[in-house]
């Protein structure tokens, strides 16, 4: 009985992980020249990438399989965005990096603490510029 | 020689000696130089006016002598799109760029005190648009003339052939165009050693920004209802560059009320001004030289080296003067205290630079990648969506909770009384979003939204009840009017929660589906039902149209007849592209894009976008925010003030 539940719940999550070329081309660029995703290209190029993609998904290829055959068809130029891996891996690192300078940065701003008002920006300019600036 | 040219040249030559001229005067403390340099600016201004109109009426009376004209125009084209065809390609945008700055720097002289701060703002102006008409005058000439003189002209791109894109590029070189004179003005107040450039930047700060918001919007419309993917944001990398500058000065605007409160953060707000400029000039670079590849970029390879040349001189110039005048440059105290306005304003700078940065570092990651491993990689929204969702998260808290944080310091006491009430609108908005069966993205979005807007609109009610009796003021316009920077500051805020709950909406609540429709026979896709009624063949001189006939019901209701279509130009190797048809709710738009087809069927691509039009109603609202904030003192004065600087 568990042996068919468990086949059961399999065939369900099969049925619904089912790979569709629309899973595919949200991750791939069009290779016209676009420069567009091929999810949002009509292009006659796009149509017969995604032929291509539909024919892969047939023959019972994984989305890894296909984006990596599309890769070497391609090139890397080929994929949205490019690999976690290597060089690249400072694409992804950079933004985190730039938040934890930037957060270090206002820590020391904040720990740093004096009373100086010079005026409530709201009245400024409500003020004339003349008297602002003597 | 060519008179259009001729216009350019003697704009450059008057422009480069206004510069000098200007420069030199306040060095020199000469007035007789000054007063030269003034009118060189003047004059300069209007030869470049002179060489627009000029391209204006070659365009007009179809002169495809002129090679640009021929390039971009021909004689099919309805004359209100010979006319925007001025700035289709890249010679033209640029000499747009050129007259736009040149109305700048009129503007400037008129409005500015005449004073050593205006004249070496103006000394950067004018280097600016001796730059640009450098550029108009060698490799990007739009004068420059065949020899021969062509039957017809090569016709204007059809995508540019729509109203969404004669306001683009006007309004965001209005943007871009300002971004210089607010550089200007940073540097001259960096030279002269003087605080004063914030006070008059802040209304072409926000002048500015208004500007750019409305190019962002304008372009995000254009690519949701003519390009036909569905979208209005692709992260591709001329959209990335109109974002940058709007967010580096989104970012000043905040931090300079803290140098007119502190004197503190001086370095910061050069560096925000300079960030802003070098923004624009490479946005107008990345369209124009098609070092990225983009579906918007025009692709003009000779541009490469005297852009990056002069980003490189801006960047040298700024350093030198950040190194000269670092004794003036050293900054007070930001914060009395964590618990205050300023602290929010280092956090707002903080999400909305570091956001700059990311989009900045995908945006010219593929020249990184070309570099380091000999291939260009494409950058796409994943990255983006991925890196950038955090930080938008935390700016739409922050923006709820800015506004209860008063300036100078506050009790965490008062603080969590003010967050009591829109705490309880977030836990609302959240349990019912959820108990709609919303996805959790969405739920969590408008869970924010209520609570940021529940702080805006108790803040509103506060903010004014407390300032009526602080002022002794019975009148709550003149409380408004008189803290108009604030409540222009709070109504800007309020559009950018919209914009975020539509993005959300579009982005989290978005269905779609590929659909045959048969003549006559009715298809349900949501609430809808589909009928195709027929297709509609039309032939003009300039294009080729079939329309689908696509009847929208609900229920018995006959909404409304869709009518998608494929136009194919004859013009520039027969261009085909497809129009879309949408029928707007005020919560969702049906979407339909027409994908061939015959008389007995169509393919038919159906969208519902919800929330979308809360984006285009949140633009006008940070528009209309801004302009309220813009209101100037000589205007509201007389009802505000019983006497002027004393209170009503």
């Amino acid at each position: 009985m568990k042996i068919r539940s468990l086949i059961f719940i399999f065939f369900l999550i099969s049925i619904s992980s089912a790979l569709t070329v629309d899973d595919v081309e949200k991750d791939v660029m069009c290779v016209c020249g676009c420069g567009k995703v091929l999810e949002n290209c009509e292009c006659a190029t796009a149509e017969r990438m995604r032929k291509e993609i539909g024919e892969m998904i047939a023959k019972g290829m994984s989305k890894e399989e296909i984006i990596s055959e599309l890769q070497a068809t391609y090139g890397k130029e080929v994929l949205v965005n490019p690999p976690k891996e290597g060089v690249f891996l400072g694409l992804w690192y950079y933004p985190v990096a730039i938040t934890i300078a930037g957060v270090s940065i206002v820590y020391v701003l904040l720990k740093r603490r004096g009373g100086k008002w010079y005026g409530d920006p709201d009245e400024t300019i409500n003020v004339d510029e003349e008297y602002l600036e003597r | 020689m060519n008179i259009g040219y001729f216009s350019v040249f003697a704009g450059l030559v008057t422009a480069a000696f206004s510069f000098l001229a200007f420069y030199l005067g306040v060095k020199n403390k000469n007035s007789e130089l000054l007063r030269n340099a003034e009118r060189s600016a003047y004059l300069s201004a209007l030869f470049t006016f002179l060489a627009s109109f000029i391209l204006i009426y070659y365009f007009l009376t179809d002169n495809f002598k002129v090679e640009y004209v021929a390039s971009y125009s021909s004689r099919a084209l309805p004359a209100f799109y010979k006319f925007t065809a001025f700035w289709a390609g890249s010679d033209g945008s640029l000499l747009l760029w050129a007259a736009i700055l040149a109305g700048y720097s009129v503007a400037f002289l008129r409005l500015e005190r005449k004073d050593a701060l205006t004249a070496l703002s103006m000394a950067g102006i004018m280097g600016v648009q001796t730059f640009f008409l450098l550029l108009l005058s060698t490799v990007a000439n739009p004068f420059e003339e065949l020899d021969f003189f062509p039957q017809d002209g090569l016709g204007l791109n059809p995508l540019l052939q729509t109203p969404e894109m004669v306001a683009h590029p006007p309004t965001l070189f209005m943007g871009y165009a300002g971004a210089a004179v607010v550089f200007s003005l940073a540097i001259a107040g960096v030279y002269l050693a003087e605080d004063r450039w914030v006070i008059r930047g802040r209304k072409w700060i926000v002048f500015t920004w208004i500007w750019l918001t409305q190019g962002i919007f304008w372009g995000a419309i254009w690519a949701y209802k003519v390009l036909g993917w569905g979208g209005y944001w692709a992260w591709d990398p001329v959209e990335n560059s109109s974002l940058l500058p709007w967010l580096t000065l989104s970012a000043l605007m905040h931090s300079i009320m803290i140098q007119e409160a502190r004197r503190a953060m001086k370095l910061w707000n050069i560096l925000l001004a300079f960030a802003t400029f070098e923004f624009v000039i490479l946005g107008t670079f990345i369209t124009r030289s098609g070092v990225i590849s983009s579906v918007h970029a025009f692709g003009q390879s000779g541009l490469t080296a005297p852009f990056v040349s002069f980003m490189l001189a801006v960047l040298v110039l700024t350093l030198w003067l950040i190194y000269e005048k670092r004794g003036y440059i050293k900054s007070e105290d930001v914060v009395e205290s964590p618990v205050s306005k300023e602290a929010t304003f280092l956090f707002n700078n903080l999400i909305l630079v570091a956001s700059a940065m990311t989009v900045f570092w995908g945006t010219i990651f593929p020249l990184v990648s070309e570099g380091l491993t000999g291939y260009k990689v494409t950058i796409g929204p994943p990255f983006y969506n991925q890196v950038i969702t955090p930080l938008a998260i935390a700016l739409m808290i922050l923006l709820g909770l800015c506004i209860a944080f008063p300036w100078r310091k506050s009790a965490g006491k008062d603080l969590a009384k003010k967050l009591k009430v829109p705490f309880l609108a977030f836990l609302i908005a959240l349990s019912a979003s959820l108990a709609l069966k919303l996805k959790i993205e969405m739920a969590l979005a408008l869970a924010i939204f209520f609570f940021s807007l529940t702080t805006h609109i108790q803040q509103y009610i506060q903010d004014t009840i407390a300032f009526s009796s602080e002022y002794k003021s019975k009148s709550y316009l003149k409380v408004i009017l008189r803290r108009r920077r604030r409540y222009g500051g709070y109504t800007v805020h309020l559009g950018l929660l919209l914009v975020f709950v539509g993005v959300a909406g579009s982005v989290y609540d978005q269905t779609f589906e590929n659909v045959k429709l048969e003549l006559n026979q009715p298809k349900n896709f949501g609430e809808y039902t589909l009928v195709y009624r027929g297709l509609k063949f039309e032939d003009t001189p300039l294009k080729t149209v079939w329309t689908a006939q696509v009847e929208v019901w609900k229920g018995d209701t006959l909404l409304t007849v869709l009518t998608p279509g494929i136009e194919e130009y004859k013009t520039r190797g027969r261009e085909e592209i497809r129009r879309v048809d949408i029928y707007s709710e005020p919560l969702k738009d049906l979407y339909l894009i027409f994908n061939g087809g015959g008389k007995d069927y169509i393919f038919l691509e159906v969208k519902i976008n919800p929330l979308v039009n809360l984006i285009w109603l949140g633009c006008w609202i940070m528009t209309f925010g801004g302009i309220f904030a813009l209101i100037p003192r000589s205007l509201v004065s007389k009802y505000v003030f019983s006497e002027r600087g004393v209170a009503a």
